[in-house]
């Protein structure tokens, strides 16, 4: 498809948690539930803020009288009077301010003089102020891609909503420990030129908000918007696009999507949709305008020359740093290449200080096997940083072999639920004692008292694979030959 | 407010606040809406809105440009109920004095406005419509409630005495936090033979959110003003940090216990009044009050100006009651420490509070003393201390809160200043303020 003939523009939106030790505006960790029942819960309600006309009809008073219960789930050790609307905001978290102003830096934006923290309205009552606290901090960047540069419209800071777990007609119940932790959406303007490079920005930005090392990682700490329209038609977001792989799926989707309506004669409506595992979208609501935002007074604005001046002298390793790092602690200059191109290279920095593994194992699997996966169709992106501290910590111990983890990994993708433990145990494929090895060695030996010592090795490595390590299946057959 | 030289530089290009603006600074440009600036943050900082909603801020030197692109948008507006009589309704009349109640936040600007009506508070909870019939609506003065003082009590009491007399089930006055139940405490006194429902209401959250709480307070107030059967000055504030009902507490036995939540106000010595609901639901939780009647309230606003409260601390010197002697002050509330006490055996003989109060009492100054335990009675006769100072004249408040005592002897001043009739009245309950017992279960509220 010619995506220029048709008039393809895709904008995308990401947000990424950060890894702060504390939420945007109070003290507490930016952890999640921590146990299975609240410590709390509260019952609100929302007043519909009223419109900048200063009208009130009766209608609005009928739908005033039918307010929903906003349920709060509450815990104690992540959720303060901050979080709950009852004490107003603390100081913004400085730790978050400078991991934003160094990402808008590494995105090449313009930093804004003194940064407004705003509140934006929200009204599904994911937030129990009402408001979403936000602020610009860059506009005006761009990043250079393989297909050229893409420009950068905006990146800011904002507090993380809560997150919904049940909705009935009459009450939607939200859990606080997301709420506060700080994110930042990067949204960009023109450059991407074609579905596949949406997500290879997409990855790229990833990437560049990970160097700081100060991103969160796990399960729903990145979530994608991607922004579509066409020719004649008009501008769709689909929203939370669960992985990079689905990106350009979803655009596929939604040009053919707008051009059969186009085809038909129908109106493409700007819609929020929401985004099958498919990549097939469906209409969610009406693409909302403009939102609305006012100071949050709260809060004094943020003068950031003397905090960009200190950013700028902290900026994270650049790649070719990196790569003589890692050649250091004794991975080849191609491996340590291809694992900076990696998406993985924060994970690998955080697992090999934090666990008893070979460095060049931990960079394979990241560099070349979750790739080789990826190219069997299944998606890499699933796997979380627990995932691999679990796997390496079975390596670590020697229940798993270095053989088998394709096979482990390659379970887990087929079937998300398993964990990695699970998936060992499916298989099957746990160690095996040297007394077992040796019982095994000693019937191969007897049912082939002829074959030469490399057959019997062959033979040996046939029945174990995965299970024991070559060398000591080397070790015993030669024991056992020359007994 | 922006700084001399953009000031300047805006009024040379005709630029005014709210204009749509392209603002050229090196490199960059910015185009949206010039905005007012915020009192914080730094006045040298240019503040546009972009279309997007952002406000930013950018620095301005000699290389800022601006241009007026066009007119903006109108700032600044306040949105207001228009309410419709509804005859069959009670008649309720509403005073506005101040306070995060009554203020709004102008979504363009940011800027908080104190509302000019009652009407724009009332935009924030329609329903009150159709549970009561809005009489009349007041502003009689519009101030944050640490800034009021006695003159606007006398006010306040002038025009709730004229709206019940005049026909009315009962009288809503939206007000501060911060002082709330100081001026609860000042109408129980100054409005005598009160037969109906007076309802203070205020607000911890700001309106311009979707979780302003005064809404529910404002509702609540409107069922507890229309259709109660209580006579008295009560306050009516969230019971809980949920949105579900609204405590009724007496405005003499409460107080404000917390800086910023919901439910700051808590009763002490005595449990509230009522729970009341959304739906209009009163459920009476065991404290008598005085009941409903149609009977003429009267104002009695005699006031004594002159009175003050003095804390007693660790190391404190008690000359400073030298000072209020010397200003010609008739009235002082002592905040004591337990049961009463102030340093009086001190190892230092100038340590000790004797001396003065004992001088302060020999000027013809009426003391009071209190305890800032805030629940329990004070008792002159427990210790030797405590003795010590209640010989010399000073009056031992029973269970009345502090807050209360300072309103209270202000008024009784206000009427004599004769000694004993001064200690008579002071330890008379005019409003349920103080009470021959307590019950087991009035005690410090735990979090449920």
């Amino acid at each position: 498809m010619n995506y220029k003939e048709i008039g393809l523009r895709v904008g995308l939106e990401i947000h990424h948690s950060l890894d702060t030790d504390e939420k945007l505006f109070c003290s507490c960790p930016t952890l999640l539930k921590t146990k299975e029942t609240p410590d709390f819960v509260l019952e609100r309600r929302q007043i519909p803020v009223v419109g900048e006309t200063g009208e009130i009809d009766v209608a609005a008073i009928e739908e005033m009288k039918k307010r929903r219960k906003i349920i709060y789930e509450v815990y104690e050790d992540c959720d303060c009077l901050v979080d709950t609307d009852e004490e107003p905001p603390h100081e913004i978290n400085q730790e978050a301010l400078e991991i934003a102003l160094t990402i808008a830096e590494l995105l090449n934006c313009k930093v804004v003089d003194e940064i407004q923290i705003m509140r934006k309205t929200i009204v599904d009552g994911s937030l129990p102020s009402g408001f979403q606290r936000t602020m610009l901090i860059g506009t005006d960047g761009w990043i250079e891609t393989d297909k050229g540069k893409v420009e950068i419209e905006a990146i800011s800071l904002e507090e993380d909503s809560g997150r919904l777990i049940n909705r009935t007609k009459n009450s939607a119940t939200f859990r606080l420990d997301r709420l506060g932790i700080p994110e930042v959406e990067v949204g960009t303007g023109r450059g991407i030129i074609s579905p596949e490079h949406a997500k290879e920005v997409a990855k790229k930005i990833g990437n560049i908000i990970r160097s700081t090392g100060k991103a969160k990682i796990r399960q729903g700490s990145v979530r994608q918007d991607v922004n579509v329209s066409i020719k004649d038609g008009d501008r769709v977001e689909a929203k939370l696009v669960p992985s990079l792989s689905l990106i350009p799926v979803v655009i596929e989707k939604e040009i053919k999507r707008q051009q059969k309506l186009i085809g038909e004669g129908k109106k493409v409506s700007r819609d929020v949709r929401r985004v099958s595992p498919d990549g097939s979208t469906e209409f969610l609501r009406p693409l909302p305008g403009a939102s609305r935002m006012y100071p949050e007074t709260d809060v004094i604005p943020i003068r950031t020359k003397e905090l960009l001046d200190n950013v700028r002298e902290n900026l994270p390793e650049t790649f070719s740093e990196k790569i003589k790092k890692y050649q250091k602690i004794g991975l080849s200059k191609n491996l340590a290449k291809q694992l900076v191109n990696s998406d993985y290279v924060e994970w690998f920095d955080k697992l090999v200080n934090e666990i008893d593994v070979n460095p060049t194992l931990i960079a394979n699997i990241f560099a070349n096997t979750l790739s080789y996966l990826e190219s069997e169709g299944l998606d890499a992106s699933e796997l979380t940083s627990e995932d691999f501290r679990e796997l390496f910590d079975l390596i670590s111990s020697g229940e798993v072999m270095k053989e088998s983890i394709d096979d482990v990994l390659r379970l887990k993708l087929k079937d998300n639920k398993l964990s990695i433990k699970e998936c060992v145990d499916k298989l099957g494929i746990e160690t095996i004692s040297e007394d077992e090895l040796r019982k095994i060695v000693r019937e191969v030996i007897s049912a082939n008292p002829n074959a030469p010592k490399g057959k019997i090795i062959g033979f040996v490595m046939a029945k174990v694979r995965g299970k024991a390590d070559p060398k000591d299946v080397i070790r015993i057959v030669n024991e056992e030959l020359d007994s | 407010m922006y700084s001399k030289e953009i000031r300047e530089l805006l009024e040379k290009k005709g630029v005014e606040v709210g204009n749509k603006v392209k603002v050229t600074k090196n490199e960059e440009t910015y185009e949206g809406i010039l905005m007012p600036r915020i009192e914080m943050g730094d006045p040298n900082s240019l503040i546009i809105k972009l279309e997007n909603g952002y406000n930013i801020g950018l620095e301005f030197d000699d290389m800022v440009k601006i241009k007026k692109l066009g007119e903006g948008p109108k700032l600044g507006i306040v949105p207001e109920l228009r309410v419709k009589r509804e005859k069959k309704l009670p008649d309720v009349s509403m005073i506005a004095t101040g306070g995060t109640i009554g203020t709004h936040v102008d979504y363009k600007t940011g800027g908080v406005y104190m509302c000019r009506s009652p009407e724009q508070i009332l935009s924030t909870a329609p329903e009150i419509g159709t549970i009561i019939d809005l009489k009349n609506t007041f502003r009689p003065f519009t101030l944050a409630s640490e800034d009021l003082t006695y003159n606007e009590w006398k006010k306040m009491a002038r025009l709730i005495a004229n709206e019940l007399n005049s026909g009315c089930h009962g009288v809503i006055v939206t007000h501060g936090t911060d002082i709330l139940h100081y001026s609860a405490a000042a109408m129980s006194f100054m409005l005598r033979n009160l037969t109906k429902p007076v309802a203070f209401v205020g607000a911890q959250r700001s309106p311009d959110r979707g979780s302003f709480d005064g809404s529910m307070n404002l509702i609540c107030a409107s069922h507890f003003t229309g259709y109660s059967d209580v006579g008295e000055v009560c306050l009516v504030m969230h019971g809980s940090s949920n949105d579900d009902h609204c405590l009724v507490h007496r405005g003499t036995r409460v107080r404000k216990f917390h800086t910023s939540r919901r439910d700051a106000f808590q009763s002490v010595n005595e449990k509230p009044l009522m729970k009341v609901w959304k739906n209009g639901k009163m459920e009476k939780v065991g404290v008598k009050y005085e009941k409903f009647d149609d009977r003429k309230v009267e104002v009695d606003d005699k006031w004594e100006p002159k009175v003050a409260l003095i804390k007693a601390a660790p190391n404190s010197d008690p000359s400073i009651i030298n000072w209020y002697i010397d200003k010609k002050y008739k009235g002082l509330v002592l905040e004591g420490f337990g049961l009463g006490h102030v340093p009086t055996s001190t190892l230092k003989k100038e340590d000790s509070w004797l001396p003065m109060i004992k001088k302060a009492i020999e000027e013809g100054i009426s003391v009071v003393m209190t305890s800032q335990t805030i629940f329990g009675r004070v008792h002159p006769y427990v210790y030797r201390n405590l003795r010590m100072v209640s010989e010399l004249g000073t009056i031992y408040a029973e269970d009345m809160l502090t807050e209360v005592t300072l309103v209270k002897l202000s008024w009784v001043l206000g009427h004599t200043k004769e000694k004993e009739k001064v200690k008579e009245m002071m330890l008379t309950s005019y409003a349920h303020e103080i009470t021959p017992r307590t019950p087991l279960d009035s005690t410090v509220k735990t979090i449920e």
